[in-house]
């Protein structure tokens, strides 16, 4: 019994300081808001890229008049937690029933969900309407000739 | 020999090109369901007292987006009686924010309520059951074009023209939708709707139905929340004169985490040339709690008050969910 305990209590300590561990590796460093580099916005502000993520006054790029199309990682982590908190102000719940509202309402298109960062920067590279988050330590010198960088946080 | 190959190779190429173009269409497929059940427990004036476990349709919601400015929606209903009903089928092209074409089967653009929460999905309504007006005639096969952003103010509008819910294949009815959001999330909209149902349609005479709406709404998902809509409905013809109906309904509710206290109140008055005929008056208490962004369980107290019929009071659970 007391061998249990005490596995249980290492099991519980090692768990702990590995979140802990996460939290405190990524707190540090920054993240970049990026679109396709023939799009025409220029620098973004944090309120204005919440807008455009959420299609809110614009459905379509001004200039290119391409679709927008928010992209984002698939499941919870520090990148997800960061973008939506600090630039969306908004929960996980509360993004996921948004945009399934907006399905809804208008067959518009969910956001695009992503394993990693670098499958999303090749989306972004590919995709003229495209908006993502990505740490910015993701983005390697080649992909920064791809994409361009609107806000930086 | 040759022509095995020649076949073969023309099979792995056809293949291929079919594979390529199938994941491309379930690339730009999403598909959604939303399901629902509840309990509803009933007493009316004579202490009739009736409980019933109820079960909701399945709703099946399929969006692509086909090209950059073609997307499509269809959203079956699978009800409980076994039918499978097309709720929706919508093809819509979009030339710019400003201007957008839709053809098919659509939502009718009337009131705000009516064009934000649906009827299927209850688990994004914020209460139970929708308000009663926005539950009949609710739907129309028709084009609608519409535009949404326009200035600081985001002023959007949207014209519907269809052919009504009346069978009539010679009078087409219009809907238009005005509408503004100058705050965040708060919206402002002025509707209507007007048809003439010809003589030996539905009466032996022409009807004219005009129905106006007031509406504003205030949905951030965070804090206080409410919608609201003034509706006066007019039905005219040669033989009865004029019937009019308001409808007054109201939503309020303010969100604590998981958890939304809320209450709707609802008031219909009918006036038959300028005489007050009856009146209903729907009062409801509720409780919601989210589970997750696509679960929520909504508890309701409900007490209705009609001159002409007997007072009720309803208790209803129910649970929502979507995937």
């Amino acid at each position: 019994m007391k061998k249990i305990s005490t596995l249980f209590v290492f099991l519980l300590i090692s768990v702990l300081l590995t979140s802990f561990g996460i939290e405190t590796n990524v707190a540090g460093e920054s993240m970049v808001v990026i679109v396709h580099k023939d799009n025409p916005v220029a620098k973004l502000t944090a309120s204005e890229v919440k807008l455009y993520y959420l299609r809110k006054i614009k459905k379509r790029w001004p200039g290119i008049n391409k679709n927008i199309r928010p992209a984002g990682r698939k499941s919870k982590c520090v990148e997800q937690d960061a973008f939506y908190a600090q630039v969306l102000g908004m929960t996980i719940d509360e993004v996921e029933q948004y945009f399934a509202t907006k399905q809804l309402q208008n067959a518009e298109r969910p956001y695009d969900k992503f394993l990693s960062d670098a499958d999303i920067i090749r989306f972004v590279e590919e995709e003229p309407g495209a908006i993502a988050y990505v740490n910015a330590q993701s983005l390697t010198e080649e992909a920064k000739q791809k994409v361009k960088i609107v806000l930086t946080w | 020999m040759r022509k095995e190959i020649y076949f073969f190779t023309l099979s792995l190429l056809v293949s291929c090109f079919q594979q390529g173009k199938s994941q491309t269409v379930l690339d730009n497929t999403q598909i959604r369901f939303f399901a629902d059940a509840g309990f509803a427990a009933v007493r009316d004036s004579t202490q009739k007292f009736g409980n019933t476990f109820q079960y909701g349709n399945i709703e099946m919601l399929l969006t692509a987006q086909v090209t950059d400015k073609i997307s499509v929606l269809a959203e079956p209903v699978f009800s409980t009686n076994g039918v499978v009903l097309l709720n929706r089928a919508m093809l819509k092209y979009s030339f710019n924010d400003y201007f957008n074409l839709s053809a098919g089967k659509l939502y009718v653009p009337f009131g705000l309520w009516n064009n934000t929460f649906y009827h299927y999905a209850r688990v994004l309504t914020p209460t139970v059951d929708n308000p009663l007006l926005t539950t009949s005639a609710s739907r129309d096969v028709g084009v609608q074009l519409s535009g949404d952003n326009i200035t600081r103010a985001r002023l959007g509008y949207k014209l519907m023209v269809g052919n009504g819910n009346y069978g009539s294949t010679s009078s087409k009815a219009i809907t238009y939708n005005v509408f503004a959001e100058p705050v965040d999330n708060l919206k402002v909209a002025f509707s209507g709707h007007h048809q003439k149902i010809p003589a030996g349609t539905v009466a032996p005479f022409d009807i004219s139905l005009n129905f106006i709406d007031v509406s504003a709404m205030y949905m951030s998902g965070k804090g206080f929340e409410f919608s609201t809509d003034y509706i006066r409905v007019n039905q005219s013809n040669d033989f009865t004169g004029t019937t009019t109906q308001d409808l007054f309904f109201f939503y309020g509710g303010y969100k604590i985490k998981r958890f939304t206290p809320y209450t709707n109140f609802s008031n219909f008055i009918f006036v038959n040339d300028d005489v007050d005929t009856g009146g209903t008056n729907n009062v409801t208490l509720g409780l919601r709690y989210n589970f997750s962004a696509l679960s929520v369980l909504k508890f309701e107290a409900l007490a209705l008050e009609a001159d002409d019929f007997k007072k009720i009071n309803q208790v209803k659970i129910l649970w929502a969910i979507g995937f």
